[in-house]
């Protein structure tokens, strides 16, 4: 009876159709304890937003193809890579050292508590948002050498509307 | 009847009216469902074969408001390894509201919170470890200058589907001293009735916090120290309230970076610092009623065979076994990327990580008889366990990326599980990443274990191939081909698919499960050897 029950709520959940999310009023904290408005910042550029750990290694891997392409994201299609960290204390301290081991030079953000993640239903890391003005435009979990072509073709989507 | 709500709400959304609704709204189904299954070396333990852990979440926002609502089903048992409480049960485990105006921010309902690293108090879920300590009551956060955040709360614990008996309050202030210096204090106190003819004896439990950070261009770190006041022994679940035991932690943080290279090192010493909502729930297997996180300080490793001597920090009071009052010990990392130009490790984009971490009993003296003890402050006593361990990352070409590990551990039995003898490990791991045509990935793994003490060697590895971006199969096994006991020489294999659309994650899997610890964050949970089939999904709205 119950699992009958658990396949009809499973059955109504697939057969939603998926709308375009707003952003929650979001504000993340930097490693040096400075806040910043994701909304007010989605407002003036298209927002990548990413969800790592230092202990997740295909997010590691993703960060790193982020980094390598920081230039053209920033500079060619106008828009702002925040990564926020899903650390909690017990591997918090390694975020700087590892950050600037990797010599990344995009913005880091902390979630220690993971109260973001959980309000934007997130369950699995590395899980990439792109957001413009206040709207969640497009969502990926799991990291595949490549799958960034993917998120840079709906940027210069976006711009191009 | 609560049948009839979750199928209304989920109708109600698929009306067109509703659009304006949908944007503000989200919803995430998780659901692992596991049919077990004996096969001629792994018998299930349990009678029920059919087990499924499932979350639904739903989360509101309309401007300075927030609602969320969970419901979790455990049919017809939870998985194997959880709280026995969960079993059979369907219903809503967590509601809250949220309302935020300029410099406020008021919540109610189950709540999730941290003071500072957690030493003192923090809640929060981890659905692996079938752990969710959430606070059940009131919360508030105001801004009272541009510098200094207090936040305060009050309220009993979530247990199960249950709330605690003993109930917490803190309050705890954060306050920015000049640009590159911070502090942090706070106070968390517990209240449980009991009858004590101890005059010493305090139905209040607190905890005192006290950090100071420093932030600067190159350099960081942190001094922080907790009190917590004297408290009843607890041993198996009975309280001893004839004996009171104060507990501390001292934890120290230093680390240096630039652009290709970070350093950081941590020393901490715990005492007695175990602490639950309800006193006879303290040390139960099950992480029930934690009020504090205090995670072991070591490295999260990836390959599956580090992590068969999983070290957990020790953290309670307990004379029983030969006697433990807490841990002292200490981590580094390093992490270095190679920048010459032109050179080798340059081109091939090598990037070094290393990791050191030793951990050792307090240097006590334990009076059986009389349950007392005496320690030194800054003496090591007992060690407890060790971790070295060297990781080389290159990108060969645009195709090509490799991993390699090197792990060194020790690991003491006798006084971490009680059993007998200390075990010396060294693992060797190999990931090789291989994109082809662009858009399929081929993975490879292979790991060994040597050790010459308890069980002997192990062997492992994972072949795995992604492809069109949506699918993937893999294939995984470890062998503990050493073992002495032939019938523990098991294979534990496993293999399924994924398929993955933006944020829906799908999975089956077949295999053996190798019984044994599973840690997120420092918190472990023991899970026993089994056999089945597995489905796994993450679904949102």
């Amino acid at each position: 009876m119950k699992t009958r029950q658990l396949f009809l709520l499973l059955f109504l959940f697939g057969s939603v159709v998926q709308a375009q999310k707003k952003l929650p009023k979001i504000s993340v904290k930097s490693l040096n304890e400075h806040n910043l408005d994701l909304n007010l910042q989605s407002m003036e550029q298209v927002l990548i937003i990413n969800f790592w750990a230092t202990w997740c290694e295909p997010c590691i891997k993703e960060l790193t193809a982020f980094n390598k392409n920081l230039s053209y994201l920033e500079d060619e299609l106008n828009s702002k890579l925040i990564a926020i960290s899903t650390d909690d204390s017990r591997t918090v301290s390694r975020i700087i050292p590892l950050v600037s081991g990797n010599s990344w030079n995009f913005e880091v953000y902390l979630d220690t508590n993971q109260q973001i993640k959980r309000a934007l239903n997130i369950i699995d890391i590395p899980h990439t948002l792109i957001v413009y003005q206040n709207k969640i435009v497009y969502e990926h979990t799991g990291y595949l050498n490549g799958d960034e072509d993917e998120l840079f073709k709906k940027i210069v989507e976006i711009n191009n509307n | 009847m609560k049948r009839l709500v979750i199928i209304f709400v989920l109708l109600s959304l698929t009306t067109p009216a509703s659009a304006q609704f949908l944007d503000d709204f989200s919803a995430g189904l998780e659901s692992m469902i596991t049919y077990y299954n004996d096969d001629e070396k792994v018998v299930n333990p349990g009678e029920t074969d059919f087990r499924s852990n499932n979350y639904l979440r739903f989360n509101y926002f309309k401007s300075s408001f927030s609602a969320s609502l969970q419901l979790e089903s455990y049919i017809e048992e939870a998985l194997l390894g959880y709280a026995p409480e969960f079993n059979k049960k369907l219903g809503v485990s967590m509601f809250s509201v949220a309302f935020t105006h300029k410099k406020l921010e008021l919540s109610a309902g189950y709540l999730f919170d941290q003071f500072s690293s957690g030493l003192s108090f923090r809640t929060w879920e981890d659905r692996q470890l079938g752990l969710n300590n959430a606070l059940v009551g009131v919360h508030l956060k105001y801004k009272v200058l541009k510098k200094v955040n207090i936040k305060g709360f009050l309220g009993k614990q979530k247990i199960g589907f249950d709330i605690s008996k003993g109930s917490l309050m803190g309050l705890n202030a954060e306050i920015g001293l000049g640009k590159e210096f911070d502090m942090d204090l706070g106070i968390v106190s517990r209240y449980e009735t009991y009858d004590s003819e101890n005059p010493a004896f305090n139905e209040f439990t607190n905890l005192y916090s006290s950090k100071l950070i420093y932030s600067g261009k190159k350099i960081y770190g942190h001094v922080e120290y907790v009190y917590k006041s004297k408290d009843a022994l607890v041993e198996f679940g009975n309280i001893i309230d004839s004996r009171l035991f104060s507990g501390n932690a001292l934890s120290l943080n230093l680390g240096y970076f630039k652009s290709g290279f970070g350093f950081d090192a941590t020393f901490r010493r715990l005492e007695n610092m175990a602490f639950y909502t309800d006193r006879d729930t303290y040390g139960n297997i099950y992480n029930q009623l934690i009020v504090n996180y205090l995670p072991v300080l070591t490295k999260q490793h990836n390959a599956g065979l580090s992590n068969i001597y999983v070290y957990q920090a020790q953290t309670q009071l307990n004379f029983l076994t030969g006697g433990k009052a807490g841990e002292i010990g200490q981590q580094i990392d390093v992490f270095y990327k190679f920048s010459k130009k032109n050179s080798l490790a340059e081109k091939y984009k090598t990037v070094l990580a290393f990791n050191y971490a030793s951990w050792f009993g307090l240097n006590t003296d334990f009076d059986l008889e009389n349950r007392k003890y005496t320690s030194e402050f800054l003496k090591y006593g007992d060690k407890y366990y060790r971790d070295v361990n060297l990781e080389l990352k290159n990108q060969w070409t645009d195709q090509w990326s490799t991993s390699l590990y090197w792990i060194n551990q020790y690991y003491n039995m006798e006084l971490l599980e009680a059993a007998t003898g200390t075990v010396n490990t060294n693992i060797a791991s190999a990931d090789i990443y291989y994109t082809v045509n662009g858009k399929n990935e081929l993975r490879i793994q292979a790991e060994h274990l040597w050790t010459r003490d308890d069980k002997k060697n192990w062997v492992g590895g994972l072949i795995e191939y992604n492809f069109l971006r949506k699918f993937s199969i893999y294939a995984t096994d470890q062998y503990n081909y050493g073992n002495d006991n032939s019938l523990e020489k098991i294979h534990y294999y496993n293999f399924g698919g994924t398929y993955r659309r933006g944020k829906t994650k799908i999975t089956l899997n077949y295999g053996r499960q190798r019984g044994g610890l599973i840690c997120v964050g420092g918190v472990c949970r023991f899970v026993p050897k089994s056999n089945g089939l597995s489905l796994a999904m993450n679904l949102y709205l």
